[in-house]
């Protein structure tokens, strides 16, 4: 198999497990991880395209998407805090009075 | 190089699914630390060695800290999810794997759609220095505009996990705080701010 095709498989891989992982899981933290999984999985696709294609432009864009995770990361967990504060769980049903 | 592709490859692949199948969140935790370390080794073997750098500094330092560091604070470390196996969960993996079945196929169909892709130059390297010329040339405004989204995120983030969370309108301000947290005399109940 080559290269790129490989990290592309592998990459497609991760990136379905955190949707599996988001869809199935109740748990604020481990979904907020699966969020990540799929980040990752995004970010070996660019690299191996951007060696494939001869380029730096995906890396760059990889060095966003960091910027933008950590981002997330601080906000989703800080979200995550408050909820735990109002409802004393972060099982995500729980924090649904807002739904009808 | 292919052998090592390939014991990574496999090695990342049961780490991720030990972070989505894991009963407990540290172990969920933990083997996502796992992950991002075997990604980072992926980068490197792809010769992104700024990007395997950044991805053991920022993900497996940084943010994997925070997630261990929230875990510990709300106390779900003992917390055990039973396994869910009901019908909606065995219908998204399902969908899930119809997914990857249709990435899969796409991907090994579409490596003669980009066959024309030879590295026109072979010096190419994802080292600090290469990357950081483009990202500081080409890219400075995407570089500032993220440094802005990191001052929001960092004071949204600081609002948001603040005790007393309600909103600084008029009249919530620094002078009514201080004369709130004045002392009160017993007999006259506080306002409760949370809502339960």
């Amino acid at each position: 198999m080559e290269v790129v095709t490989f990290y592309l498989v592998l990459g497609a891989m991760l990136f379905s497990l955190g949707t599996l992982g988001v869809l199935i899981r109740k748990n604020a933290i481990v979904m907020f991880m699966c969020i990540e999984l799929m980040l990752n999985g995004v970010n070996l696709t660019f690299v191996a395209l951007a060696r494939h294609m001869g380029g730096l432009e995906a890396q760059v864009f990889v060095f966003f998407v960091f910027a933008v995770a950590a981002a997330e990361a601080a906000v989703g967990l800080a979200i995550i805090l408050a909820v735990f504060r109002n409802y004393r769980s972060i099982e995500v049903d729980n924090a649904s009075r807002l739904a009808g | 190089m292919h052998v090592a592709m390939y014991i990574f490859g496999i090695l990342t692949f049961v780490s991720a699914c030990g972070v989505v199948f894991s009963r407990k969140s540290l172990h969920s935790a933990l083997s996502l630390v796992a992950t991002l370390f075997l990604v980072a080794v992926h980068f490197a073997l792809l010769e992104a060695d700024f990007l395997a750098t950044l991805q053991v500094l920022i993900y497996a330092g940084a943010i994997m800290v925070l997630v261990v560091f929230v875990i510990m604070l709300l106390g779900l470390d003992e917390q055990v999810e039973n396994p869910v196996l009901k019908l909606p969960a065995l219908f998204a993996a399902l969908l899930c794997g119809i997914f990857a079945g249709v990435f899969v196929y796409v991907f090994s169909k579409a490596s003669i759609l980009f066959v024309v892709a030879e590295p026109s130059s072979p010096t190419v390297l994802g080292d600090a220095h290469s990357v950081a010329r483009l990202l500081f040339t080409e890219y400075i405004f995407p570089f500032e505009v993220v440094g802005v989204l990191l001052l929001a995120a960092v004071i949204g983030a600081a609002l948001l996990a603040r005790e007393d969370k309600r909103p600084l309108l008029p009249g919530r301000g620094l002078k009514a705080k201080r004369k709130e947290f004045a002392p009160v005399p017993d007999d006259e109940p506080r306002a409760e701010s949370r809502g339960e």
